[in-house]
Formats: C-alpha cells, structure tokens, sequence
C-alpha cells in the first residue's frame, strides 16, 4: 500500500495542486477559493499535458522531416516543448525542485542583498527542468535533486535579476521593477554593448528607436501564436523541400497520408501553432495561483524585496526597440546556424519565434537603454546568436535521457547549467 | 460590476502579475471590477466592458475593444488606480 501511495504522489498535476493549495492556505483564502484555486491548478496542469502530447507528435515529424532532407539533427529552441518533454518524464522531481526553489528564493531574499523575487512562473519551471535534468543525468540521488537542485534555483531568482538593475533602472525610470526572464546575462550584456555603441553616437535624441518607422506588418509579430505557427509552417515547408530535392518525396507522401504532400506543412505547421495555444493556456492556468501565492508571501514578510517580472512589462517603454530586437536576434540566430552548418555541427538548432519575440525583443529594449537603435540592433544580433548556440553544450545530455528535437535556448539556462554539469562531470 | 479582461500576447507572464496588480487595485479601492485574463486569443468573442494590457499593445486594440487601459510601469499601483476609475467616471450608468 505504502508504494502505490508513493507512486500516485509522484503525479505532477497533484503535486502542482499541492503548491497551490499551500500557498492557498498560507494566504488564509476562504474554504471556496482554496478549493477552486487547487483544482483549477490541477486541471491547467492536465491541459498543460494535452498541448504538450499535441505537439510533441508534430515535433517528432519535422525532426524525421528534417532529418531526411538535410542528413542532420534540426532541434527547435522553443522552450515549451521541451518542457513539456521534460515534465513527462521527470515531472515528480521538476515539481519538487520548483517548490524548494520557491522557498530558497523568498528566503535568500529575506537574508542576503540579493532581493529579488521571480515571478514569472513559466520560467522558474523551464529553469527547474534545467537543473533537475542535470541532475539526473550525473546520477545524482533524487533527494539532492530536489534539495541542491532547488537552492540553486532560488538562488538565480534572487540574484540574476540583480545584474540587469541598473538598465531596468534607466529604462523605466524607476526602482521598483526588476526583469524575471532567464537571459539575464545575455540582457546585461546587450545593456553594455548599447553602452560601448553609444559612445560613438553623435546625436544620443536621433538613434532613440522610436523614431524609427518600421512597416506596419510587422506588428503581426505582436501576436505570438501567430508567429508560432508563421515559423513552423516555414521550417516544415523548407524540410520537406529539402526532401523533394533529396529523393525522400515518398517519406513526405507516407507522412501526409491523405493530405497533400505540399499542403501537409501547412497544416503541420499550424497544428503546431494550435497545440501550442493548449500548451500556454494551460501553463497560465496552472501557475496563476501559485504566483499570486508568492507575490502575496513575498510582499507580506519581505517588504523590501524586489518584483522580478516578465519581460514584456517593459516593452511599453521602447515598443519599437522590441521589434527591433526581434530582428535583430533573428538575424543573430540565422548566423549561428550558418556557424553551425560551417562546422559541420552533428546537431542544428533552429531559433524560434517565442524566443526571438520576448527574449531577443528584451534585448532590444536593454541595447536601446543607452545605444538607440543601433544598439538595441547589435546588443540582439549577438545575443540571438547565443541563443541558438549555447544550447548545443548540454543538449547532449539532455538528448540522452530522451530530450530531444527541442531545446532550452534561454541564456542563462545554458550559462549556469553548463558550469554546473562540468563541475559534476569533474567528480566522476 | 463590470466585467475586465487583462490580456497580453502569451498570456502567461505579464497579464498574471497585471491581474494580480489590477485585483490588489480593485480590493483596495473597492471597485465593483470582476477580472479574469488571458492571451489576445481571448479578445475573440469578449463581452465585457473593459480591457486592461500593457500600453505597447494599445496601438493595435483599441479600436477594437469598447474601452481599453494601457499600463505603463506593471508594479505602479497608482496609475492603475487613476485609470480604473477613470474608466469607472467614463461609465457610470
């Protein structure tokens, strides 16, 4: 009896559940809305799930695709299915570890200089996946996992958000806003390359991008499951083009069943982009209680602590520097799949458009802060390239406990994961 | 009570921690606002009266909802405040 028990706690969607009900019930919320808060988190969970199954089939088909066409392995760097890949196999052990690195991270607030609290859910749970991965692929027992595991993460929330201050500073005009999205480093790093551009700048009134004029479709861009399905709907049509020209038009026949073979891309492609929309709507559900948990905790015993928050709450301040941006990673993601491709890379990662939107778009904002245009241009082409390429150091890793087709692009994902697993790797 | 819908392009991040911003807001102040959120999927088929996001996304919306705030700082409780009840005087029936 004692293990089926065990086994039936290690269900995500019910230890999810139990965060949310904890975080309920520490904000003394009557008996209904702790009820319909734990419950509602649940089933976001399972609709999680739902979008995640739904995609995964139509990853596993471009990567064949592919595969096909060009002889090596194309990985996309959307976060969310690799996430989704992630919680299907390891949930129990992300679950646990998110939940201590809730904990570290309201408590190394309390006690050290490092205030930040992260609340932006969706990447605390990318980042647990991160760890809890690395972990387990250095054999690591799953109650260090959790524990050290989890640490680390709370100790990122409160502390890399630190680094990009000073811009948020510059950029909003104020104190009170700290950036909850884990390309810190990459963020800072473009705030100084826009610093280093701006000194060349004659006239800092003039390069300000706004005021450039950008056409107007860009602004489609805005809508991010259009620019999903925009982006899978042209990476299927050039896999499967690359398979005509290499003799496999028969696989693509196969695949397509009843469609036809060239409207079977477009379809994949925006079956993608449906999944996708399943996918969010279930993560928004799922972390929504538990956010405002933490939000709640975080401003009733730690006052001076600082909101790290999603990316896009600074966007208003530079829209036209997110589009920039935008393009900017865009084009850094292109060269580094040319790098890739030139140094014949077993393994190609492919930028996507979440990515590119709110993290290259972020870019944009922090090289805009002091660089203008120029360096909002400039600070994202450089990070975009490091978003498609660090990846490839622990995508290895991950490919062998079955991750594979995706990827985690985000910077610091890559930079604190990749140190981590070489200091394991020294040990063994 | 009016009913808000606080979106954003993902629908994860930033309208969460609006929304959750918008209801300290709303219980602090009393205001008679019922508020749920989502991505700008939602939009389709949105019945309310009154539509919170983040003001870069105001340019493309606002023709297109009955009556739409754009936030500027997501932490500052005082500009939510002063547009929710001028949203509220703008109202009144």
């Amino acid at each position: 009896m004692i293990n089926a028990i065990l086994a039936q706690t290690r269900n995500t969607a019910l230890i999810v559940g139990s965060i949310a009900l904890i975080g309920l019930l520490l904000q003394k919320k009557s008996a209904k809305d702790v009820i319909s808060g734990t419950v509602k988190t649940i089933i976001g969970f399972m609709i999680f799930n739902i979008g995640s199954g739904a995609i995964s089939t139509i990853v596993t088909n471009f990567t064949t695709l592919f595969n096909a066409g060009f002889g090596i392995d194309g990985v996309t760097t959307q976060v969310e299915v690799a996430t989704g890949m992630a919680l299907n196999t390891y949930g129990t052990e992300v679950a646990l570890l998110m939940l201590v690195g809730f904990v570290a991270n309201l408590l190394i607030a309390k006690f050290t200089r490092f205030k930040a609290i992260f609340l932006t859910g969706q990447h605390f749970l990318y980042f647990a996946c991160v760890l809890a991965l690395i972990f387990i692929a250095n054999n690591l027992p799953i109650i260090v996992t959790i524990i050290i595991g989890g640490i680390i993460l709370g100790f990122c929330g409160a502390a890399l958000p630190t680094i990009c201050q000073p811009f948020m500073n510059k950029i909003t005009g104020s104190d009170n806003l700290a950036m909850g999205h884990f390309n810190c480093i990459g963020y800072a790093l473009s705030g100084y390359i826009g610093k280093f551009i701006g000194k060349f700048s004659k006239s800092k009134k003039n390069s300000d991008s706004s005021n450039i004029e950008l056409p107007q479709w860009f602004e489609l861009f805005r809508d991010f499951v259009f620019s999903v399905a925009l982006f899978m709907v042209v990476l299927f049509y050039v896999a499967v083009i690359a398979c005509a020209a290499n003799g496999q038009l028969s696989l693509v026949r196969e695949m397509s069943g009843n469609d036809l073979w060239f409207i079977y891309p477009l379809l994949q492609g925006v079956q993608f982009a449906a999944g996708m929309s399943v996918l969010i709507y279930g993560v928004r559900q799922f972390i929504a209680e538990i956010t405002a948990a933490f939000v709640a905790i975080s401003e009733k015993y730690i006052p001076n602590s600082k909101p790290a928050v999603d990316c896009p709450a600074i966007f208003p301040f530079a829209p036209t520097a997110v589009l920039v941006g935008f393009i900017g990673s865009f084009m850094g993601g292109l060269f580094g799949m040319l790098l890739m491709v030139l140094f014949k890379s077993s393994v190609i990662m492919i930028p996507a458009a979440g990515i590119c939107f709110f993290s290259g778009g972020t870019c944009g904002v922090f090289g805009n802060a002091y660089g203008g245009w120029k360096g909002a241009l400039f600070g994202s082409f450089i990070v975009g390239i490091g978003l498609v390429v660090l990846p490839l150091i622990l995508y290895p890793v991950f490919a062998d406990l079955g991750i594979a087709g995706a990827s985690f692009p985000n910077v610091d994902y890559n930079i604190v994961g990749s140190i981590i697993n070489w200091i394991f790797g020294l040990f063994r | 009570m009016y009913k808000a819908l606080i979106c954003c392009r993902a629908g994860m991040g930033s309208s969460m921690l609006l929304k959750i911003k918008v209801d300290q807001v709303i219980s602090e102040n009393d205001f008679k606002i019922k508020t749920e959120h989502g991505n700008l999927d939602s939009l389709i088929g949105f019945n309310g009266d009154l539509v919170i996001m983040m003001e870069d996304l105001m340019d493309e919306l606002k023709d297109k909802v009955p009556y739409a705030i754009g936030i500027r700082n997501i932490m500052d409780k005082k500009e939510i405040k002063q547009k929710l009840k001028k949203f509220i005087a703008a109202n009144s029936k």
